[in-house]
């Protein structure tokens, strides 16, 4: 598992690998996602940002296939993904959670061995009647998922409970699970929250290396600095729509982002008022 | 979880130790003596010279008290039985004695009007054993600090063992052998008790004694044994349970014994369901039901309107088939609820099975099961023209009918065992973990929810179908009655449910020791008679009070266990992740 190898084809960004078009998401009355469109290609990181509510989980959740989208269609290698997030994992998308989803009674291991689950076929009676076929399996799962604790740094606590790790190392661990299914493309909700710099430096180095690994990436994200230092493309979604995407001086730059994130034009309003307020 | 090792009755550690052990030497000796003037109090503690019924319990609390406390003092050749080093254990085998002594007394008191029907060596006995206990609680024990919580609350967090001295590995395999030899004897001792007094006092003593010994490090360094030499391990328990109809001399207990093995082998099919999967099932003995019914429909009985005699293992394989195929028709369109919902549609099928079985009496539908009258004069199976419903002499002990089926249920559970091991500990059993922990995440890592949880609902039917086979012949006669959700006596679904849980979810050990339990208890205190079901639901709160995580914790709980004494670092940042957000 060096991460220099493989380094070289990384670097060029190949075909679309996902493909979204018009995605639209409404939930009653309320629009969460209007038609939204995005591309993702082989070897590239894109971003997602926007404000608080601005309808971009809701876009994973679309993705992912735990929500089904009421417009729109979501393509994987050209293939049209079912709207069944285990058809989705076994398509070759693997996701994250915004609030760390592990399976906290289960040791890292385990945590790990069960994102196998798609890449291996070994059924109930094999289970019981445990030929050598079994044993292959299990040992190349151990193999594999051993190596994913390597890669993500975690190795040393193999065994224990997912629950009792740090945080930051819940978040490794998630990506660590997630990459046992060997995706093609990994969706990371937020991969940083609640860390401290270090910790999203570290995160940094590892999205590289799974970039390098030849795994698309989509983010989303809060942090700025995480975003640009680390992503080919961005793209923002403000109220559910997508308002511009491009590279980090398209969007650094873009009127409506900044708008949306300052509210500049509101501001004089609001403080006028403030004023007006103080004043009566 | 900070500890101290302080005594509870501050005693100069020489006086205490002195005291234990002559209080302990007198509560041994006490148990020689006559307690009572009359033999009306059962098990007959008049005779002077020889222990009789309770006293036999204090007098096994006594020289395990006697011993440990020996140990405390290094005394060399003892110093095996206190691994730990810790005087926990010697204050819990105390304790034991002085509540099995003191609870004769009062049975005595109570069964034959007033304290005045006591002898003075019943006196004698309870004085040693609070002696001993005096002296116990002036020992150094690991315990919370004064203040934090009720003065003798003992520390749970156990200091890990000093590593055993190496031992042959011949020792080994024989000190396994005699340690389940031991728990042969604890067990049979338990089954056989003829009076409620006894078992209540044996259930008393056995909690202590069971503190005490796993306090001293001797269970700890016995599990230790047993995952070393695993298959040996389990060989032994195997034959320690084979072993028991060869203890007993009449069909009376064998009876019991049978029938407990049928409980826990549905609770651990229930185990997967419930404790791997995490599906709340409320109405699981519908499957050891539609396994007995099927079984009994094709059994040859008189009163079946199929008139065929299939062979037994064609029984089997139509019982387990039925009950799963049951499960498959119950589960496709229930799993689709989580949680609460699926526990009440389970009940409620649950129900109906029993309602139809009820109704297909030839008035109210078609005529199958001979509704509320059950289909009676079920003949007993024949294996290889080994007919067991006869008396076989084997070994040269006479088997009567109920020790045939106890060692045909024993094989089913030993398969049934052995599917839960293997399975739980594959891709499949981690797949059903990961959905009781967390369905979503589940499902995003590529697990197919629907399909996993309808073949543990599928397996789970199945395995308790085949128990079903057994129960049909094993009680002669079918009715929908035995299959209700709850009542005084198991088995029922609110007493599978009760034996899982109290037991230990997602072990093997825990629902068969949660069954026998639950088993034992009603039937032994059937002296209790309105009262039965109170005083059941007392012991259920004090277990569940003193062990949340059933009688044996599964591995994974052990762990978490385990890592408690390592400083917890994984707190949620919640704060840091707020500011951050707004980034």
């Amino acid at each position: 598992m060096t991460t220099t190898t493989a380094a070289a084809p990384a670097t060029t960004v190949g075909a679309p690998l996902l493909d979204v078009r018009g995605v639209t998401m409404r939930f009653g009355g309320l629009t969460a996602v209007n038609d939204v469109s995005l591309t993702v290609n082989q070897g590239e990181i894109v971003g997602l940002i926007g404000p608080n509510g601005a309808g971009k989980t809701t876009f994973f959740n679309c993705l992912t296939g735990l929500y089904v989208p009421t417009e729109g269609t979501v393509s994987y290698q050209g293939k049209v993904l079912p709207p069944k997030p285990h058809l989705v994992t076994q398509a070759g998308v693997a996701r994250t959670f915004q609030n760390i989803r592990l399976f906290g009674n289960m040791t890292v291991l385990e945590n790990v061995l069960v994102g196998r689950h798609t890449r291996t076929k070994e059924g109930l009676f094999s289970a019981i009647l445990r030929g050598p076929g079994f044993h292959r399996a299990e040992a190349a799962s151990r193999q594999r998922a051993l190596e994913l604790l390597e890669f993500t740094g975690l190795a040393a606590k193999a065994e224990h409970l997912a629950r009792n790790l740090p945080y930051g190392e819940q978040r490794k661990l998630e990506i660590a699970r997630a990459l046992a299914s060997d995706p093609g493309l990994l969706l990371l909700d937020e991969p940083t929250a609640g860390m401290n710099p270090q910790e999203t430096n570290a995160a940094e180095q590892l999205v590289f290396a799974i970039r390098d690994l030849g795994i698309a990436i989509l983010v989303i994200e809060h942090d700025m600095k995480f975003i640009f230092n680390l992503c080919d493309r961005t793209a923002v979604l403000v109220q559910g729509q997508k308002i511009v995407e491009g590279d980090k001086e398209t969007v650094q730059n873009d009127e409506r982002v900044i708008t949306a994130y300052l509210g500049a034009p509101l501001e004089t309003a609001t403080s006028t008022d403030e004023q007006a307020e103080d004043a009566t | 979880m900070s500890t101290e090792t302080t005594p509870v009755i501050p005693l100069p550690l020489g006086a205490a130790r002195a005291v234990t052990a002559v209080g302990a030497l007198a509560t041994t000796a006490s148990a020689f003596l006559a307690w009572t003037w009359t033999a009306d109090f059962p098990g007959d503690l008049t005779v002077t010279g020889y222990p009789g019924g309770l006293q036999w319990l204090t007098l096994t609390a006594g020289l395990l008290t006697l011993v440990l406390a020996l140990a405390s003092y290094g005394v060399p050749g003892l110093r095996w039985t206190s691994p730990s080093g810790s005087d926990n254990g010697l204050l819990y085998a105390a304790f034991g004695g002085a509540a099995v002594t003191w609870f004769t007394i009062i049975a005595i008191a109570i069964d034959l009007n007033g304290l005045a029907n006591l002898e003075p060596g019943g006196w004698i006995a309870g004085v040693a054993s609070l002696v001993a206990l005096v002296g116990a609680l002036g020992l150094p024990v690991d315990r919370h600090p004064k203040g934090t919580s009720w003065g003798l609350r003992l520390a749970k967090t156990d200091q890990p063992l000093p590593t055993a001295r190496q031992l042959p590995s011949t020792v080994e395999v024989l000190l396994i052998v005699v340690a389940f030899a031991i728990g042969l004897f604890a067990i049979t001792f338990g089954i056989d008790t003829e009076y409620g007094e006894l078992f209540t006092g044996y259930l008393i003593l056995a909690g202590f004694v069971i503190a005490a010994l796993s306090k001293s490090g001797l269970l700890p360094r016995l599990r230790a044994l047993t995952i070393k030499h695993r298959p040996i391990a389990t060989g032994a328990a195997f034959a320690a349970a084979a072993g028991f109809p060869f203890t007993q001399t009449s069909d009376q207990y064998t009876s019991v014994a049978a029938n407990i093995l049928i409980f826990a082998t549905v609770a651990l099919g229930l185990n997967i369901v419930v404790g791997l999967a995490g599906l709340l099932d409320l109405g699981y003995v519908a499957f050891l039901g539609v396994g007995a019914y099927a079984a009994a429909l094709v059994s040859g009985s008189p009163a079946s309107p199929i008139h065929v005699q299939f062979p037994f293992w064609a029984a089997m394989l139509t019982g387990a088939a039925a009950s799963m195929v049951f499960g498959v028709l119950i589960g496709a369109p229930t799993l689709r609820l989580r949680g609460d919902y699926l526990a009440i549609v389970t009940l409620g099928f649950g129900e109906i099975f029993r309602i139809t079985m009820n109704n297909l009496n030839g008035t109210t539908g078609p005529k199958i099961t001979n509704g509320a009258n059950g289909i009676p004069r079920i003949p007993d199976l024949e294996i290889l023209g080994f007919n067991l419903g006869q008396k076989h002499l084997i070994a040269g002990v006479e088997l009567g009918r109920f020790s045939n089926y106890y060692l045909l249920m024993l094989v089913v559970t030993a398969f049934v065992v052995l599917v839960f091991a293997r399975v739980g500990n594959s891709r499949i059993g981690r797949a059903w973990v990961a959905i009781r922990e967390d369905e979503t995440a589940a499902e995003a890592m590529g697990i197919n929810g629907f399909r996993l949880k309808l073949l543990a609902f599928a397996l789970g039917a199945c395995l308790a179908g085949l128990a079903g086979t057994v129960q049909a012949h094993v009680s002669y006669t079918v009715t929908p009655d035995q299959y209700t959700f709850a009542e005084a006596l198991p088995p029922n679904s609110a007493f599978l449910l009760a034996a899982v849980i109290l037991g230990g979810m997602g072990t093997i050990s825990g629902p068969l020791v949660g069954a026998t339990l639950l088993f034992l208890v009603p039937k032994k205190l059937e002296f209790l008679s309105n009262y039965q079901l109170l005083a059941f639901g007392i012991t259920l709160i004090i277990l569940m009070r003193v062990r949340p995580e059933g009688m044996i914790a599964n591995r994974r709980a052990k762990l978490e266990f385990h890592e408690a004494d390592i400083p917890a670092q994984a707190s949620p940042p919640s704060e840091s992740a707020l500011t951050k957000t707004g980034a």
